[in-house]
């Protein structure tokens, strides 16, 4: 039964090989960014946010998705990458297991395919993104890219934040009820 | 080899069949018609064994089984219908509902299950059967968990997917992780009637779009043809929302089925006598508010039986009948749904209560209350009535807990007992959490939801008295009563301050307390649909979710009482 569900897998594996290693290739400030393409569900044009009270600083707020209400991380401020605003930044909408949410960058630059051999999982370099969401530095034509586990990066950080508010965070009681 | 395609269908389908056991169980034990109910029996563990295994289950397929052989043998009356035998059938419900929760988590989960076969065969072979004290242990095991209220938990399950059959005593349970199963893996059951009424108006909505669809291709956009079909289309799409929406909604009948269960078994571990009555089964209510009040519902019938019902001795002392009376019913109202339980026991003993309360430094010796005010100390958190902690109440877990999932839900919970002639819970839900009116206000840039349940009333700020008391706050005299005015934008901030002059105050009430928040001014009311805030972002602290406004914006619902919360912890 064991050899089944191997011979499973492998056969899911090869399949899917060429998808699994296909990224989106965006821009924050001059760097360029990479996140696996198959976690995207799609990529919008920025549009108008509503922000909420008592969030992290780098997340922009909510915007009505087609009826859905879809949280907005800046990942420029989320990774305090300094630069000036793009004039049309891009929204890249990704399903997590908690519901949608989105990142902000400033472009999309190509879809493009990274073998797995061509990307470095322990980079020893300085970057601003933190090392337990970085995937590893991939190369293209190349340049550099930072391939970043977005999916991870959204839906694992904290979004409550109650500086110079009278309120009080949620206690873990509450949170389970 | 389990297939899991399958697997959740199967599940599914088990827990309804496990339902319809339970309620042929409630019946057998109380009604003549036995034949009756023992052919449905047959038939639902049959169906169950059948489906079992056809997605593999081996071992649960073999469990049922032998449950059976035994419904077969009462049929032929080889065995007699006794209490003895009905509480085995309970018990193989009890261990199979476990077995489908622990399936849902791991495919391959099989519990240890001998003890409870063990029985079956001595009962099967008609030879007394000792009980092992660890099967006592079992039964109130079923309370200890239900106890966990309201959080649920049902993982009373080891990382190898056996179910534990005694009870762990340590809090350890109680932080179960939750399912890992997200919310959209979660499954309803619709009546056909209501989807086929949703596909009904989605078929005459196309018919109008077709219309309008057509006229544009032809240039014809302004004949009054399509100026109808668009009226009609909107009135069609009105139809189709409030249908949606009362897709979520059940009846009340699986909810009070459990209830009754729960009295029963209650009632035979303390040898008291009672009937069940169950009115307005047919009442319907959203699955989330079903979902959030099933613990405390339970907990307040476990309490009414445990501490409000005598003893058979003690009910023919003070001239009562010996079969005591537990009321459950469902009300519907314009607007809300209520769940009544009235029992006929022996009511709440006001002078213990407040001997408990100041003893627990809840009130002070001297202060004077009314009969009533005695009884809604019980809602106070740190309040437990059990004299001797008692396997089936006295766990802590008190009224408090009821109090804050009805209050969560929006609702409230009155009390009305009698000394010597019972206790009423009325409990009032709203019917729905998916539609809600409220209040837009407008703070600074930002426009929030408020509902209209948590505003008591709206004052402008300039037609009444407002004070600086403090450097701590301002006050505002209502009609000789004097509340704490706080800027809602000291709670919600990014929205910009409210200037003190100007604007209005909402009144909002938690608890005891009743704070006044003031904003720019009211913006409107209107009903809104309300989404759920999903994973960190449910978190955010203040909010009870979002909506998208008619002007298509969306907008945070702003959770009043939380803020009285907060209010109150910076007070002290």
């Amino acid at each position: 039964m064991q050899d089944d569900i191997d011979k499973q897998d492998a056969s899911v594996t090869e399949r899917s090989t060429e998808d699994e290693n296909k990224y989106i290739i965006f821009s924050l400030g001059a760097e360029i960014y990479g996140a696996k393409l198959l976690s995207v569900r799609e990529v919008i044009e920025a549009m108008p946010t509503k922000s909420v009270p008592n969030t992290i600083t780098s997340f922009i707020g909510v915007c009505n998705l087609r009826g859905q209400i879809i949280g907005v991380i800046d990942l420029r401020m989320r990774f305090a990458i300094e630069a000036p605003q793009a004039e049309r930044p891009i929204f890249l909408i990704f399903e997590t297991s908690s519901g949608p949410i989105g990142a902000a960058v400033d472009r999309i630059v190509s879809v493009s395919e990274i073998p797995e051999d061509l990307i470095e999982k322990q980079p020893n370099i300085v970057s601003a993104v933190p090392s337990r969401y970085m995937q590893g530095i991939g190369k293209i034509n190349d340049r550099l890219v930072t391939l970043i586990n977005l999916k991870d990066v959204l839906s694992n950080e904290e979004l409550a934040h109650a500086h110079h508010s009278k309120i009080q965070l949620k206690s873990n009681q509450e949170r389970s009820a | 080899m389990v297939d899991n395609d399958f697997l959740s269908t199967f599940l599914d389908e088990a827990q309804e069949i496990l339902e319809h056991w339970e309620s042929a169980c409630l019946r057998l034990e109380r009604t003549s018609t036995a034949e009756e109910d023992l052919k449905d029996l047959f038939r639902l563990a049959h169906n169950m064994k059948g489906s079992a295994k056809s997605v593999g289950l081996v071992g649960f397929a073999r469990f049922v089984h032998r449950a059976e052989d035994l419904i077969t043998q009462l049929q032929k009356g080889q065995l007699a219908i006794d209490a003895k035998t009905i509480s085995i059938l309970f018990e193989c419900h009890e261990a199979l509902a476990k077995w489908i929760e622990s399936l849902k988590e791991h495919s391959d989960a099989e519990p240890d299950l001998s003890q409870l076969l063990q029985q079956l065969e001595s009962v099967k072979t008609g030879q007394a059967y000792q009980q092992p004290a660890v099967l006592d242990n079992q039964a109130f095991g079923f309370f200890e968990d239900e106890a966990v209220a309201p959080t649920h938990s049902p993982e009373r399950v080891s990382s190898k997917g056996e179910i534990q059959v005694a009870v762990t005593r340590d809090s350890g349970t109680r932080d179960a992780p939750k399912s890992a199963a997200s919310k959209s893996d979660e499954t309803i059951r619709v009546s056909l009637r209501k989807l086929d009424s949703v596909i009904r108006l989605i078929g005459e909505l196309s018919i109008q779009q077709s219309i309008v669809a057509n006229a544009r291709v032809t240039d014809q956009l302004t004949v009054p043809k399509v100026a109808e079909a668009i009226d009609l289309a909107s009135k069609v799409i009105q139809d189709l929302q409030s249908e949606a929406m009362n897709l979520r909604m059940q009846p009340l009948e699986n909810l009070f089925q459990r209830m009754e269960r729960v009295c029963r078994d209650v009632a035979r571990q303390q040898s008291k006598q009672l009937q069940v009555t169950l009115l307005g089964k047919e009442v319907e209510l959203d699955k989330t508010v079903i979902e959030k009040m099933k613990d405390p519902l339970v907990h307040i019938l476990r309490n009414a039986v445990d501490h409000g019902i005598e003893t058979v001795d003690e009910r023919s002392k003070a001239r009562k009948p010996a079969l005591a009376d537990v009321r459950i019913e469902g009300i519907q109202t314009a607007t809300n749904v209520s769940i009544r339980i009235s029992d006929d026991g022996r009511g709440l003993n006001l002078e213990r209560i407040r001997r408990k309360a100041i003893e627990r430094g809840l009130i002070s010796a001297d202060v004077s209350l009314t009969p009533h005010e005695i009884q809604e100390l019980i809602f106070l958190p740190g309040f437990s009535t059990a004299d001797r902690v008692t396997d089936l109440s006295g766990r802590g877990v008190g009224m408090d807990v009821v109090r804050r999932a009805v209050d969560d839900l929006g609702g409230s919970i009155a009390i009305d007992s009698i000394e010597g002639q019972g206790t009423n819970f009325l409990i009032t839900l709203p019917s729905t959490l998916s539609i809600l009116d409220a209040v837009i206000v407008r703070l600074g840039d930002a426009v929030y939801a408020v509902p209209v349940q948590d505003v008591e009333e709206v004052v402008d700020i300039q037609s009444a008295t407002v004070e600086v008391a403090n450097p701590k706050g301002r006050i505002l005299n209502l009609r000789g009563r004097v509340l704490p005015v706080e800027h809602l934008g000291d709670y919600l901030p990014q929205s910009g301050k409210a200037s003190s002059e100007r604007g209005v105050v909402l009144i909002t009430r938690f608890q005891n307390t009743s704070v006044a928040f003031q904003v720019d001014h009211i913006a409107g009311q209107q009903a809104i649909v309300v989404r759920q805030l999903e994973g960190k972002l449910a978190e955010v602290p203040g909010l009870a979710g979002a909506t998208i406004l008619s002007n298509g914006e969306p907008s945070m619902i702003v959770h009043l009482p939380q803020l009285v919360k907060s209010y109150l912890a910076t007070m002290h």
